[in-house]
């Protein structure tokens, strides 16, 4: 067989040969040692002007912050009680946290510049940013503090001061086996989904109700479309309910996943395109407003509970310790590689477990494909040290080429010495 | 780890001995018996530096340096440097003898800049510093009515704790008025800008370093894989033309591969690589903060040029003058150098800076002339307030700079070669496997160029049977 043939315009075709390091680590496969503590996704974030994730895990206070371009992983610990949501504004990030706080951190010091919270303010599981990115809005399950209140709560806080502004109290009892809740915010409109089955719609400004629609069901995530004046709402049963944007009318419900519907969103540059997780461990992709399902992933037998777009990337976690990351550009999920998060060391292996990332080595070890054992610890070292390269993240990560045998291409290998 | 060729910093026990060594001389065309006695006097007392690397407390340099003679500016820089090398003491219990050797950066497991440290510390050393400032106005007279704050700022800001103080000899110290507008913001901008330039040079010079002690280190295999390197680019690229369908033959493939090359070399402008053009070229829309740097730039590359004249002047200089040969080519390589925002251009300045001092510290110790007019204190009183967001954007794009410089130096992968000895012997058995690699896929490609041409010359002929 040839190494090189014409391709369809008559130009030279060439198949890539094998780097040095490549045939040097063939027959062997990269992992995380498994005593090494790793911690399942509460919440991923991709901020794209710092071209970083955002992660928080389960169980811990601790938010990573990942920069895909020079790999440094940051973090800080300023909440008691695991994060349950994370994202930016302003250049700040903005946490929700099972301790009753909302926190306003500086992007950039990673040092806490608000705690947002007052006496009786629950758990939150969610903040959402007014238009103007002046005012952030949390939810709180209120109830779950103070058994005497039956109803969860909406705060609206100044992000220049810390001020106040504004407490809605939602209507229903709030008291159930399972809390959840969501809010979003487009323009005047204020969107909140409560596991009461209540989808609540205010006017942020006023504070008045628009609209309330009531489903059987303990409603946990929210998706809109503007656009097609349309917005998806889902929760415990695993069916997803599209309802006119002003909240009166349910245009269609599909069962779509066998579980809680955990989070929903649409591609940023593809508002047509909805994602959906679930706690049965898939992820689906679909077209609105038909709801066409346009493909579905098993991401792991565990619970999903957070995802995030980052280019044509989908990076998707839950209680699984691995935060897998799936390229979506062809309408399709197709694994890419796996993210595992530990205190303060990270890795990043790509699919083929043959090249890897991490910033700590001392997390990693190598074994024989053949029969699973490892190498001498010599030799090990030197895999390790020889096959870690920057490269696998950076490139994964990049906007404009995210294939693997770009960056397979570009790895240590015949050019190594002499740059 | 350290093959650094020049040093980079002047100490405190130099700058005192060289004016020891002027007043001396000074001394010998005629100076009054008081000033002949003083200068046995600090001759022969216990802190006698002029050949050790003693260090001096504040009152007692601020004494010696009056008796030597220095200016109050030349004073004040001596105390920074002062406080410094008490820094760097402390830290790292490295001497000013050793730091006059081994230079301001540190390398070890990773980059680290002493000057940097000194500056984030700068706070603690400033309450000393304005202490030593009263006593030194209650001894000269004439030196009210300064800001010492602004004047600091200015040694700061304009990389003056390195080079030699005798270059500042002529600055006068009333420049610093106290009544002159300043701006705080401005200032504060600039040194955050001073500890960005002093941690990103530290890094880039880490990078080159583990280049140099590599190449030095693994030297026979380096210079071998080179050399394979090249023939197996060479033959890809036969292979790639291989394919052409005009190509049918050796001899034509021959001819296409040195036409090619021709092209090649007519077209290519510069060796080394395409981010290299003559000089600094910039776009009209380039903004200030750039040009600022720029400038800064262009004034220090003459001044490097300057004193790197003897290659041109002398016969056969080049060979005459190797240091002095290999900073003017660095400090070519670095004028040349594209820069096309703020981060690229505070680089190329802290490294021209760098060189700068590198060579006037080189030509004072080898007692060579220094060529005048450095314009040492380029930035005077700036009132050029950096938007948060550009300031922002710079520390984001340095980072991304230094991460692909790095990168593409494969400075992680080396650096446990340079710095772990019980790897060396089995990264020389994986190099040795590397060129035997090289071999194999140079013979390998040979083989699958003659596939490509063998296959072109059957292809007619089987499809002329086939018509048959």
């Amino acid at each position: 067989m040839l190494p090189a043939k014409l391709n369809n315009n008559q130009e030279p075709d060439i198949h890539r040969h094998k780097s040095f390091h490549e045939s040097l680590c063939e027959g062997y496969h990269f992992e995380v040692k498994n005593d090494i503590k790793r911690m399942g996704s509460r919440s991923i974030y991709y901020y794209k002007e710092g071209h970083s994730l955002l992660i928080s895990h389960f169980f811990c206070s601790r938010v990573h912050v990942l920069n895909l371009e020079t790999g440094k992983l940051r973090w800080f610990d300023h909440h008691g009680s695991t994060v349950r949501s994370t994202g930016v504004c302003n250049h700040e990030i903005i946490t929700t946290s099972w301790d009753g706080t909302v926190g306003v951190t500086g992007f950039d010091t990673l040092e806490r510049r608000l705690i947002l919270t007052e006496k009786g303010m629950g758990r939150s599981p969610d903040a959402a940013i007014s238009p103007d990115n002046k005012s952030v809005f949390s939810y709180s399950y209120d109830s779950d503090k103070n058994p005497d209140l039956t109803s969860n709560a909406i705060r609206e806080w100044n992000l220049s001061d810390g001020r106040l502004k504004r407490t809605i109290q939602l209507p229903g009892t709030h008291l159930s086996k399972r809390r959840c809740g969501y809010c979003m915010v487009y323009d005047d409109h204020l969107f909140v989904v409560s596991n009461t089955g209540h989808l609540h719609i205010y006017n942020w400004l006023t504070g008045s109700l628009f609209a309330e629609y009531f489903c059987y069901d303990q409603l946990q995530s929210l998706c809109l479309f503007p656009a097609l004046n349309m917005l998806a709402m889902a929760g415990s049963l695993g069916t997803i309910y599209l309802c006119d944007f002003s909240g009166r009318l349910i245009l269609s419900r599909r069962k779509a996943h066998l579980h809680d519907i955990s989070q929903m969103f649409v591609l940023p540059d593809q508002p047509e395109i909805m994602i959906s997780i679930s706690f049965d461990g898939t992820m689906k992709m679909w077209k609105i407003p038909g709801l066409e399902l346009l493909d579905s992933a098993k991401v792991n037998g565990d619970r999903l509970w957070t995802a995030t777009a980052a280019n044509d990337l989908l990076i998707a976690g839950g209680d699984e310790t691995l935060t897998c990351i799936y390229d979506i550009k062809n309408m399709h999920f197709k694994l890419k590689g796996m993210l595992i998060f530990s205190d303060e060391s990270y890795a990043i292996i790509t699919n083929s477990t043959h090249s890897f990332f991490t910033n700590d080595q001392s997390i990693m070890q190598v074994r024989k494909d053949i029969d699973g054992t490892l190498p001498d610890d010599q030799l090990s070292e030197y895999l390790l040290h020889t096959e870690c390269n920057l490269s696998v993240l950076k490139d994964l990560f990049n906007p404009e080429n995210n294939d693997q045998p770009t960056f397979l291409s570009n790895n240590k290998g015949f050019y190594q010495i002499t740059q | 780890m350290n093959t650094k060729n020049f040093s980079d910093y002047y100490p405190v026990y130099k700058d005192l001995s060289d004016q020891m060594k002027t007043n001396t001389s000074a001394r010998n065309i005629g100076v009054t018996d008081h000033k002949k006695n003083l200068l046995t006097d600090m001759q022969n007392s216990e802190t006698g530096f002029s050949e050790s690397s003693a260090m001096l407390n504040a009152r007692e340099l601020t004494d010696t340096s009056l008796k030597l003679g220095f200016s109050p500016f030349q004073i004040i820089i001596l105390l920074i440097k002062n406080a410094f090398e008490g820094h760097v003491f402390l830290t790292w219990q490295i001497r000013p003898g050793q730091l006059f050797e081994k230079g301001s950066f540190l390398f070890q497991s990773g980059p680290e800049s002493m000057i940097h440290s000194f500056y984030k510390n700068f706070e603690k050393y400033r309450p000393g510093l304005n202490q030593v400032w009263n006593l030194l106005q209650e001894k000269v007279h004439g030196i009210t009515g300064i800001s010492f704050d602004l004047m600091v700022h200015t040694i700061v800001v304009n990389n003056l704790i390195r080079p030699p103080v005798s270059l500042v000899s002529l600055y006068d110290i009333r420049s610093f008025s106290d009544t002159l507008p300043t701006n705080q913001q401005a200032m504060d901008h600039s040194f955050k800008m001073v500890l960005l330039g002093e941690a990103a040079l530290a890094e880039h010079e880490f990078i080159q370093r583990v280049n140099i002690i590599y190449e030095e280190k693994y030297k026979k295999f380096v210079h071998q894989l080179s050399l394979k390197e090249g023939v197996f680019s060479h033959y890809q690229r036969k292979l790639a033309l291989s394919l052409s369908p005009e190509i049918k033959t050796e001899e034509e493939l021959d001819d296409l591969m040195y036409k090619k090359l021709v092209e090649e070399q007519v077209n290519r402008k510069y060796p080394d690589s395409d981010k290299y053009v003559a000089g600094i070229q910039l776009s009209p829309e380039t903004p200030e903060s750039t040009l600022k740097f720029v400038n800064k730039t262009k004034a220090f590359y003459r001044s490097v040029s300057k004193n790197c004249s003897e290659i041109h002047s002398a016969a056969d200089g080049e060979s005459c003058f190797p240091e002095l040969n290999s900073i003017f080519l660095k400090a070519n390589s670095i004028y040349n150098q594209t820069v096309s925002n703020l981060s690229e251009s505070l680089l190329q300045f802290m490294r021209m800076l760098l060189l700068l001092s590198e060579v006037v510290i080189f030509r004072k110790s080898k007692g060579y002339k220094i060529s005048d007019n450095l314009q040492l204190i380029a930035d005077f009183n700036s009132k050029q307030v950096l938007p948060d967001e550009e300031l922002k954007l710079l520390h984001r794009n340095m980072d991304t700079i230094l991460i692909d410089y790095r990168q593409k130096c494969f400075t992680d992968y080396k650096m446990k070669f340079v710095m772990d000895d019980d790897f060396t012997d089995l990264h020389n058995h994986f190099l040795q496997k590397q060129l035997e690699y090289i071999d194999q896929q140079i013979i390998q490609i040979q083989k699958d160029i003659k596939e490509v041409l063998k296959l072109k010359t059957d292809i007619p002929i089987s499809k002329k049977d086939k018509k048959q």
